[in-house]
């Protein structure tokens, strides 16, 4: 009788077990399980065409650290990613502090600011393709051509190639930088504000002392996001410029989605993947370093 | 220090006027507590001295200085907010020395005042550490250092103590009072608790819906309420209103309630004059010459006794020195004392 009663208590107090074991579940097998199992992946010689693999240890490691690509793509890799994070994650703060503001149609604006996000990657990619056609069809070449400079072919162009990739990775992802910064600009106090002006601050003081500080946690999250979202993006880059001109634009998340889905070299895109995955862990270690060291020593 | 005037001051929301032409002068040195119901505008019109609210109407001169089209920062002012509004990132030393740092006041200065004002708040071992690892008393203090710090004209205070629990904000109540009397800078007080402002305040003003009811020193409001909006608000428990008539009685006029009641009056009022009565519960005294009323409601309270009376069909409420033993049921005589009745007209509310 007490065995069932006190199984009956264990249940009750342990019950939210049930309510979250499904998420756990689909967690550890959609994401957890396919995580670790690349890793594992990366230490055979598994190839999509070939049924059998075996253990390989560390050869596609030195495999990667050799490629004669390695340097060109590792730089394009950083250059993207370092600026799109800094174009990204400052557009987006300068107009959240915009749109912050008790502007007129201030509203409007904040619905038509989100509506890039909701564009899928790929018909994005399509539009700057068409935006930036080298021929006289390309909307930008036409509107050179009507203020009289000479046409460009953007994409054929390993820099102005590169340049294009970026605003438009940049172009989808800052309405996602608004939303988080507008939210976080949102939850500061007008009366800090208030006490600050009667402090004397200055508008760059304010926002200097004032509400980059504030936002700084919201800012860590969108920094991390945008980094890790740009590190492992590939729509853009694989439908805008695959890559080209050359290997001018390939980034290695594009190497991994040629190594894996068009070589079929299945071990060789996981090690690729284990390393972005790595270089994620690292970044996001970092900025928390960085951001997160005063905070730690407050408290 | 300086005396603040306002002239002819109105604010509009839109077309929703708020602030009703309000005239005042705040005098150096002066402790001055702005007190009234929720919505009466108080806040906003202290906002508007802050700078932080345009003012649609009227001038405010802080000094001799015209300050309507001036920032908060050139008023030379200092305010404390209802949540004190303290920077979340900042330590107790910095909040304090903001101020300082944006003027360009070189560090050592700045450390120098901010230590110098933490020792009149007994702030010295808090100067390290957060808001957030601050009681709510220490926040208030700490809220009071950043003003004190720039040593302005005027401190402005927006209910500064409605967030503290009973027993701190009394505390803080004396805390203030003192640091008036140690700095004597003038000093605008804005309240809904009528009981705070009597306490600190030199003089009162009363408003209500964007108008100032009466200016006064506490006592006058309290002796000589001006309308009977003042009547009520001002006391507590609040003064007993009756609704009735003067009449002649036996070559005396008496006041008639309602009910038939009769209660004396010393004024000399023409006889049929339709007047609300007013008693503060302190000036009932229990008397074998008073009228009979029926005990509702004892509250003792150890210092005195309030007792909620039936007179006829009103209610009443009596605040007693002595010990009163009655029971609900129970008949007691009671007695308005003559000297301290107030009578308003009762179409226009005002004092007769």
């Amino acid at each position: 009788m007490s065995r069932q009663r006190s199984a009956k208590a264990l249940m009750a107090r342990h019950q939210y077990i049930f309510f979250i074991a499904p998420a756990i579940f689909l967690v550890l097998g959609f994401t957890a399980y396919p995580a670790l199992y690349g890793v594992t992946i990366s230490f055979t010689n598994m190839h999509f065409a070939y049924p059998d693999f075996r253990f390989v240890g560390l050869e596609n490691y030195w495999r990667f650290i050799s490629w004669s690509d390695l340097p060109k793509v590792g730089f394009n890799t950083v250059f993207f990613v370092a600026c799109v994070v800094a174009l990204q994650l400052s557009l987006g703060l300068l107009i959240a502090l915009l749109l912050n503001k008790a502007l007129f149609g201030r509203r409007l604006m904040r619905s038509v600011a989100i509506l890039p996000w909701i564009i899928p990657a790929i018909i994005i990619a399509l539009m700057f393709q068409q935006l930036f056609n080298g021929s006289r069809l390309g909307i930008m070449n036409a509107l050179l051509a009507n203020f009289g400079f000479d046409t460009r072919s953007w994409l054929s162009n390993p820099n102005e190639a590169m340049a294009v990739m970026i605003l438009a990775v940049v172009w989808r992802g800052v309405p996602l930088s608004i939303i988080l910064q507008l939210g976080g600009l949102q939850t500061i106090a007008r009366e800090l504000y208030e006490a600050a002006a009667i402090d004397g601050a200055t508008r760059w003081q304010t926002l200097r002392f004032i509400t980059l500080p504030n936002l700084k946690p919201i800012l860590l999250i969108n920094l991390i996001m945008i980094t890790s979202g740009t590190l492992n993006h590939i729509d853009i880059p694989l439908a805008l410029t695959g890559g080209g001109p050359g290997n001018s634009t390939e980034v290695l998340a594009l190497s991994l989605f040629k190594q894996g889905f068009q070589s079929l070299d299945a071990a060789y895109a996981s090690t690729i993947a284990t390393i972005i995955l790595i270089l994620n862990l690292l970044l996001t270690i970092a900025y928390l370093r960085v951001l997160r060291r005063k905070d730690e020593k407050d408290d | 220090m300086a005396e603040v005037r306002l002239s002819q001051i109105e604010k509009f929301y839109g077309a929703v006027k708020v602030i009703h032409g309000i005239d005042a002068v705040f005098e150096d040195g002066e402790f001055v507590a702005l007190v009234g119901p929720s919505g009466c505008g108080k806040s906003t019109l202290l906002r508007m001295i802050a700078g932080l609210e345009e003012i649609t109407v009227g001038d405010i001169y802080i000094g001799e200085k015209l300050v309507n089209d001036l920032a908060p920062k050139a008023r030379d002012i200092a305010m404390v907010f209802q949540n004190y509004a303290l920077y979340p990132h900042m330590t107790v030393a910095d909040n304090m020395g903001f101020s300082l740092k944006l003027s360009g006041e070189p560090k050592q200065n700045r450390d120098r005042r901010v230590n110098e004002v933490a020792e009149i708040l007994g702030l010295q071992d808090l100067l390290g550490r957060y808001p957030r690892q601050l009681s709510g008393g220490q926040r208030q203090r700490v809220a009071m250092g950043r003003a004190i710090v720039r040593d302005p004209q005027v401190f402005l205070f927006d209910e500064p103590l409605s967030n503290l629990d009973a027993k701190l904000r009394i505390s803080m109540r004396g805390e203030i009072k003192q640091l008036h009397q140690r700095l004597k800078t003038t000093t605008i007080f804005v309240t809904h608790d009528q009981i705070e402002a009597m306490t600190m305040a030199d003089r009162i003003v009363v408003m209500n819906d964007g108008r100032v009811e009466q200016v006064g020193t506490p006592i006058e409001l309290f002796d000589r309420p001006k309308n009977l909006f003042v009547a009520e608000f001002i006391g507590s428990p609040s003064m007993n209103l009756l609704s009735g008539k003067i009449e002649k009685s036996a070559s005396k006029n008496v006041f008639r309630t309602a009910g038939g009641e009769s209660l004396p009056v010393m004024q000399s009022l023409s006889a049929g004059d339709e007047v609300v009565y007013g008693v503060r519960p302190e000036h009932l005294t229990l008397s074998r010459t008073g009228v009979e009323a029926e005990v509702i409601i004892v509250e003792p309270t150890g210092s005195e006794t309030q007792v909620v009376f039936a007179l006829g069909t009103e209610k009443i409420v009596g605040l007693f020195r002595e010990r009163v033993t009655a029971q609900p049921g129970d008949l007691l005589k009671i007695l308005p004392d003559p000297d301290q009745i107030h009578l308003f007209d009762r179409a226009t509310g005002d004092r007769l």
